[in-house]
């Protein structure tokens, strides 16, 4: 079992994790993030630190929902890591933001669309509308209140209403590769 | 307002990352395997390090140390205990024949004792006049003790 062989730290047990799990959670990272280098990155860190504590991982969960937690947990070390004074509040986390609808016009793709987001703003749409994560798991992770996330969430929704309004989608929309 | 929302995040759903970041970059895996098998050896150089370091400080603890540790041997104070087997010596009657051989001896330390006092002598060079005179008490108090007479050889 490739999991047995990786706690015993087998080399090739953790190329085969990768071949699993990297490009999920590289994807992850990238939506989160919004940059390929620093979801890159971030996939390095978190395959670094899973290889390191995986013999801590008990099978309590799934090891992909393991593995997704600390990519996630990754990715918002990150944001605060990058955080900007005066984000701590929702208003202020989009303050610096109208330029990115310059070219609302533009094609649509998840990166496009999502990247028109602050990095804050981002996160927290994939992480409750893709990833199902509560205001009150969001609460946790960014050190914030439920009502931090809430207020984030709505104008990024908002923001992205009014893009996806501008933009006839139905003919942007690229298919996912594997429906091929 | 509320049809659109459940329509973006369907569109959401849907979307695929663009096309151009799609994939990891090839070298990704040997990058990271390589930085895992790196902090491996540094944390396993730290290890011997932490290892050789312990058994250094114990062969210094057990091998090096002692001897400087070591308290010095607790100095006897020879005139305390001269002057004390002065006193056991008075206590016992002294015979007829008390020796002069002891008595010269005596005077002999004594006056040097007196002469190292005048100069304002230091306690090491006081020390061992007070172990002579010590010593001289102890084997009279033992001779007398036996009732035999010493005599100097």
């Amino acid at each position: 079992m490739v999991l047995a062989r990786a706690q015993r730290g087998d080399m090739q047990a953790f190329a085969d994790l990768y071949r699993y799990f990297g490009r999920a959670c590289f994807q992850l990272a990238l939506r989160i993030l919004g940059q390929r280098q620093h979801a890159e990155d971030m996939v390095h860190e978190v395959f670094l630190k899973m290889m390191d504590t995986i013999r801590s991982y008990r099978g309590d969960a799934p090891f992909g929902a393991w593995l997704k937690r600390l990519t996630v947990n990754a990715c918002i070390d990150q944001l605060r890591r990058q955080r900007h004074s005066g984000e701590d509040d929702a208003e202020a986390v989009f303050a610096n933001a109208a330029s990115a609808d310059a070219d609302a016009a533009g094609a649509v793709d998840a990166g496009s669309l999502l990247a028109r987001l602050p990095p804050r703003a981002r996160a927290v749409v994939v992480l409750h509308e893709l990833e199902g994560y509560t205001h009150a798991e969001l609460a946790v992770l960014f050190r914030q209140s439920e009502s931090y996330s809430k207020s984030v969430l709505a104008r990024a929704l908002k923001r992205l209403n009014a893009l996806v309004t501008a933009t006839p989608l139905s003919a942007q929309v690229l298919p996912w590769p594997n429906k091929i | 307002m509320a049809e659109q929302d459940l329509n973006l995040r369907d569109i959401l759903g849907r979307l695929p990352p663009s096309s151009e970041t799609a994939h990891l970059s090839v070298d990704l895996w040997p990058r990271i395997a390589a930085a895992h098998l790196a902090r491996q050896h540094r944390r396993r150089a730290q290890r011997w390090t932490a290892v050789a370091f312990a058994a250094a400080a114990a062969f210094a603890a057990v091998v090096v140390v002692p001897p400087w540790l070591a308290k010095p041997a607790a100095a006897i104070d020879w005139q305390a205990r001269a002057q004390a087997l002065e006193l056991q010596l008075n206590a016992l009657s002294a015979p007829s024949d008390a020796g002069d051989v002891v008595d010269t001896e005596l005077a002999r330390i004594d006056d040097a004792l007196q002469a190292a006092y005048d100069r304002g002598a230091a306690a090491n060079e006081l020390a061992p006049l007070w172990k002579q005179r010590s010593d001289l008490l102890s084997a009279l108090l033992s001779a007398r003790q036996q009732q035999v007479r010493l005599t100097r050889i």
